[in-house]
């Protein structure tokens, strides 16, 4: 893109899923009465879920592939079973 | 030596495995963190930066057997003067060249072209040739000096100007006599010279400038070879033009590669870093990834400490480079000590001891400057921000994690060397 580094476009796109993600958790307390469990645990989702992104697009900048998949491995497979668990947690549709 | 040797083996994981890994590096990391000792965690709790301030460099020195070093005891000397003659065969090698990937003509070229501003101004400063025109030591200096205000505001203006000259990381400490060699040695020539210097200088300005991450990662290869040679090339230019700064406003200044004195406890004491098991100076920012290049002033300038980041203890449990080294030079002792190998090894200190001939010898097996311990270890990332966030929690995990942290860094695909792959990437990246 030329104006920018890779790093920067990749933080500006971890802001705006981080921004998604945390008007997401919004919607799960006020529209689905998500509880204090299946909150925390779409919270720290988010976060594995943003930290995982972060590493493994930064290894793709310094050209580290196998560090960019075993990140998704390590950190996005934790924060994916993390929102599913959040997610069975959410009481009922009413 | 099998040219496979210290390569890293495919990492295959199953489906089934690969879902395990995932569940379990949730629990771990909880399990990590529950695991830190409470005065860890003190620590992390005051917001720690990761680098702690030294009032003394780490090292024991015991001062009833250290002596300073004659600089005709490297290995390079010794092989170039021929009291080493595998060393001068091993060093014939380094320009030779086949079809493999990493040793053509054309990833030699690209190493000879590396190195060719040094051996222009610098004489080939890796086997520490003194006078030469970016390393002169008589130097014309202005009449007129130019007076800052206190010794701390010289430093800004010194390290301001050392930054825009080309170093990537600089540091100043105190002149000290003991790490100056005890006789200079000119190995071109082949003449001893006596340890004399113009004046005695105040302190010394220690630069340090990184080399390129991804050449290095073709270590041991020509690629790698030319990533070294500019950092010795940048080190001559940078060295020389802060000379001139320095002898424009009036102090009497010369620049050294790796002549005058030994540049690890010159890193070390100007704050840089620390001396590792693979006997580098791994800084901060780029690890092991560095060259190092010393500017000698009677400018007093206000000095900085030595710092540690766990590097030291991080060895203790690591040794990827001694294992990964070709050569098998480096030491595999759990602690440092005051074991010497032979006369290129100073005693009296304590550290992992390289065995540099054997080291040497390496290099003709693998037709290179080898660097295959830079490459190795984990410290040798780019200045990312999770390689930081890794070396801090490093920092506050107790010894056995470092046994996890060292296999996770082999199966993250860092450190690999004799990886003829990475020649290509670096090629067409
Ligand atoms: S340069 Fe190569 S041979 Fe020498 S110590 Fe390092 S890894 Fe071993
Ligand atoms: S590879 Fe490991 S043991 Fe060797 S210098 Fe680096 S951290 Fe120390």
């Amino acid at each position: 893109m030329g104006v920018f580094s890779g790093i920067e476009i990749l933080f500006f796109f971890l802001g705006v899923i981080t921004t998604l993600g945390v008007l997401g958790i919004i919607y799960l307390k006020q529209k689905r009465q998500a509880g204090p469990l299946s909150l925390f645990l779409s919270a720290s989702g988010l976060f594995l879920l943003v930290f995982a992104l972060a590493w493994s697009m930064s290894s793709i900048i310094e050209h580290e592939h196998q560090a960019a998949n075993m990140g998704l491995l390590f950190f996005g497979l934790p924060a994916i079973l993390l929102l599913g668990m959040a997610w069975k947690k959410l009481p009922e549709k009413r | 030596m099998d040219s496979d040797e210290g390569s890293k083996k495919d990492v295959t994981l199953s489906r089934r495995k690969f879902v395990k890994l995932g569940a379990a590096s949730a629990v771990a990391g909880s399990a990590m963190m529950a695991s830190l000792p409470s005065q860890v965690m003190a620590e992390a709790s005051k917001g720690i930066t990761g680098k702690q301030t030294l009032s003394s460099l780490p090292n024991k020195i015991d001062n009833t057997v250290y002596q300073r070093f004659h600089q005709k005891n490297t290995a390079f000397c010794q092989a170039i003067t021929g009291t080493f003659p595998e060393g001068r065969q091993a060093l014939g090698m380094l320009g030779s060249t086949s079809n493999e990937l990493g040793q053509r003509t054309l990833d030699k070229a690209i190493s000879d072209a590396g190195w060719y501003i040094d051996s222009l101004i610098a004489d080939g400063a890796s086997t520490s040739s003194p006078d030469t025109v970016a390393y002169a030591r008589d130097n014309e200096t202005a009449p007129e000096r130019y007076d800052f205000s206190s010794p701390e505001e010289a430093a800004h203006y010194v390290k301001k100007a050392a930054r825009f000259l080309g170093a990537d990381l600089v540091g100043i400490t105190p002149y000290d006599e003991r790490w100056t060699y005890a006789s200079f040695y000119n190995p071109q020539k082949q003449k001893s010279l006596p340890p004399d210097l113009p004046f005695t200088p105040k302190s010394v300005i220690v630069m340090a400038f990184e080399m390129d991450y991804e050449a290095m990662t073709t270590a041991p290869s020509g690629v790698s070879g030319g990533a070294v040679g500019l950092g010795y090339s940048q080190m001559a230019i940078t060295g020389a033009s802060m000379r001139k700064f320095l002898t424009n406003i009036g102090y009497k200044t010369f620049a050294a590669g790796n002549d005058v004195a030994l540049s690890v406890p010159y890193g070390m004491a100007a704050g840089l870093g620390e001396a590792a098991r693979n006997g580098i100076l791994v800084t901060y920012e780029y690890g092991p990834r560095v060259r190092i290049g010393k500017i000698f002033t009677e400018l007093d300038l206000a000095c900085d400490s030595p710092v540690s980041f766990g590097v030291q203890h991080f060895c203790e449990t690591c040794m990827l480079c001694a294992d990964a080294c070709p050569g098998h030079a480096i030491s595999t002792e759990k602690l440092p000590s005051f074991a010497v190998n032979n006369e290129c090894n100073n005693p009296g200190v304590s550290k992992w001891a390289i065995d540099a001939k054997k080291c040497l010898l390496a290099w003709g097996k693998t037709k290179s400057d080898c660097a295959t311990c830079v490459t190795s270890c984990p410290y040798n990332k780019p200045d990312f921000w999770h390689h930081r966030l890794v070396d801090k929690v490093n920092r506050l995990m107790p010894g056995p994690v470092h046994s996890v942290m060292r296999e996770m860094d082999k199966l993250f695909g860092y450190g690999n060397s004799f990886d003829k792959k990475a020649v290509d990437l670096f090629w067409k990246s």
